[in-house]
């Protein structure tokens, strides 16, 4: 201790504080966090986990965390004094719009609108989601005051009201009360042009994880105009997500948030557990037969006799497990197909013993559909293996 | 904090907490107190102290399920989660400097017409507030810890994500600001 630090603590050691902890008002607390504890179902804690983990969400969440690294270490951070103004800018915000990319260059896969303080839209624009196709052609419209959520899918009209997952809570509170996530580090890198513009990048990271965000605002306007997400998913694969076109105090239509059905949409039954898994499901597949063309690529045109030829492309064992089924030991069908098959064969479908609503299908285009009849399912098999 | 179960050493009772609610309130119990004076020594004010803590905990509530850590951590975790909301409140409020000014006045006026002996202690605790109130939020943070929670540098920096050097550079220099203004009030407190 030196002599700055026994001085100080010379002086405050006779300073009285009116600390002493106030026990009715523990009490009360006590009672509210049990009931806080209490609304939180185990199903819901479980559902949460699975969202978090997912990688349909994790696309999602990244495009919202990619939101929320333009406010995180506000405290922490203090490298400089650009950062704070770039934050402060932020904060001052009332509304947001920004695309996400795979690749700064690729067309965008996902529009986000915010309105301050409480709603979120999010349009997926492309197909080519990756490793989430199911979400082309999804809007997630959130409503964070009333912790609700409207998913619509434009391609078959066809929408549902959910309750809004909590990850988009927590992390549009933290977009704006600077709250979560706390565990980033910030560091200022470099400067570059972007356009017309010069930028000064900043790169944060989170410690122990492979996870790193780089945010490049304007000099001039002190706000973030391109933003670069890198990190590892459930796979081991090293992801990458572009933030770019980012306006804000964009002219937004609060039509637009609107949780009442459109006009022409019809409103499905949501059920939340059954759709997460069905997707999770549907994204396994998509790797499944990612990995395939790889592997038809590398062999002059020839799929692979069985699914364990693609070991060496590190598919592990959990892509090959249906969350629908988890105990089943194979969850997909392989049919392996003629070295030239038809776009419209099927070549991978989950397992099952008994048809429930509707299975996810592969097929030879490297796509994946889910199959709601079993008697169309039954047709299209029949029509793959005769080959027409 | 104290360590003095041996179940909450190992993490159990973390583990625990979010399924079982007699297991949460030993938690709470456990941390409330500190959880709560350390909001009293950032803010200098019980009311506001008081819901923060509240705020503090309804944010444990929210995420403890998604804790992974020992008790160490989690103690850490909740100082973390306290100085955000505190920084936060200093933030939306937006009315720092005026409360600052308010309070100090108010303290300084109490002080100069209170002639008994808790005079000196008085105007030493509103001297103190406006000391502090004068650092960054994050030298205010790194100060409580230090000398009112009694954390290590090293706890401070899990605290703040930071390196240690890092914490060490940024006590010192916070300490010798503070010397600056105390100095020129106290003839005991010299370069």
């Amino acid at each position: 201790m030196n002599k700055d630090e026994r001085q100080f603590e010379e002086f405050v050691s006779n300073i009285k504080f009116d600390d002493t902890p106030d026990h009715n008002h523990r009490d009360k607390l006590e009672q509210d966090l049990l009931g806080a504890l209490a609304r939180q179902t185990p199903q819901q804690r479980k559902n949460r986990r699975t969202i978090i983990k997912s990688r349909i969400t994790k696309l999602a969440a990244a495009a919202m965390i990619a939101t929320t690294v333009l406010v995180v270490i506000s405290q922490l951070g203090g490298s400089s004094v650009a950062w704070a103004d770039v934050l402060e800018n932020i904060r001052n915000s009332k509304t947001l719009t920004f695309l996400i990319r795979t690749k700064e260059k690729e067309p965008p896969i996902m529009k986000a609108m915010v309105i301050d303080p409480y709603l979120l839209r999010f349009e997926f624009l492309s197909e080519q989601i990756p490793n989430a196709p199911i979400l082309g052609g999804q809007i997630w419209i959130v409503d964070t005051g009333k912790a609700k959520a409207l998913i619509l899918n434009t391609v078959k009209k066809t929408c549902t009201v959910c309750p809004a997952d909590k990850e988009m809570l927590l992390i549009y509170d933290t977009f704006r009360n600077f709250r979560a996530r706390v565990d980033f580090t910030v560091e200022e890198i470099d400067r570059r042009q972007i356009g017309d513009k010069q930028a000064i990048g900043f790169k944060l990271k989170k410690e122990h994880e492979n996870h790193e965000i780089i945010v490049w605002a304007d000099l001039e306007t002190k706000l973030p105009i391109l933003m670069e997400e890198t990190y590892e998913n459930r796979a081991g694969q090293i992801m990458q997500h572009v933030v770019t076109d980012i306006v804000f105090d964009a002219e937004l239509d609060v039509s637009l948030f609107s949780l009442k059905p459109p006009e022409g949409y019809r409103l499905e039954k949501f059920d939340y557990d059954t759709a997460v898994k069905r997707v999770m499901s549907a994204t396994n597949m998509d790797r499944i037969l990612k990995t395939c063309r790889k592997y038809v690529s590398e062999h002059g045109g020839r799929w692979p006799d069985d699914l364990q030829e693609l070991a060496k492309y590190s598919l592990t064992k959990d892509i090959l497990t249906n969350p629908r089924q988890p105990s089943r030991e194979a969850g997909y069908v392989y049919l392996k197909p003629p070295a030239s098959p038809l776009d419209s064969r099927i070549v991978l479908y989950e397992a099952y013993d008994i048809w429930n609503g509707g299975i996810n299908v592969g097929f030879a285009n490297y796509h994946v559909h889910f199959i709601k009849e079993e008697s169309e399912f039954k047709k299209r098999l029949k029509e793959s293996s005769s080959g027409k | 904090m104290n360590h003095d179960n041996k179940a909450a050493n190992n993490g159990q009772l973390i583990t625990d907490a979010p399924v079982k609610p007699e297991v949460f309130v030993q938690l709470y119990r456990r941390y409330y107190d500190s959880v709560f004076r350390y909001c009293v020594h950032r803010l200098f004010e019980r009311e506001t102290a008081k819901d923060i803590t509240s705020e503090v905990f309804l944010k444990v509530v929210e995420n403890l399920g998604s804790f992974k850590g020992n008790e160490r951590q989690f103690r850490n975790w909740l100082y973390k989660i306290a100085t955000n909301a505190v920084n936060d409140y200093f933030r939306k409020t937006a009315r720092r400097s005026g409360i600052l000014k308010a309070v100090c006045e108010q303290a300084n006026n109490r002080a100069a017409n209170c002639p008994d002996t808790r005079d000196e202690s008085t105007k030493k605790l509103a001297l103190l507030r406006e000391a502090v109130f004068a650092l960054k939020p994050r030298y205010q943070t790194i100060i409580t810890l230090r000398f009112f929670e009694n954390l290590k540098l090293t706890e401070i920096a899990e605290v703040l994500a930071s390196r240690q050097g890092t914490v060490r550079s940024q006590l010192v220099r916070a300490l010798a600001k503070l010397r600056k203004i105390l100095a020129t009030e106290f003839t005991d407190y010299t370069d």
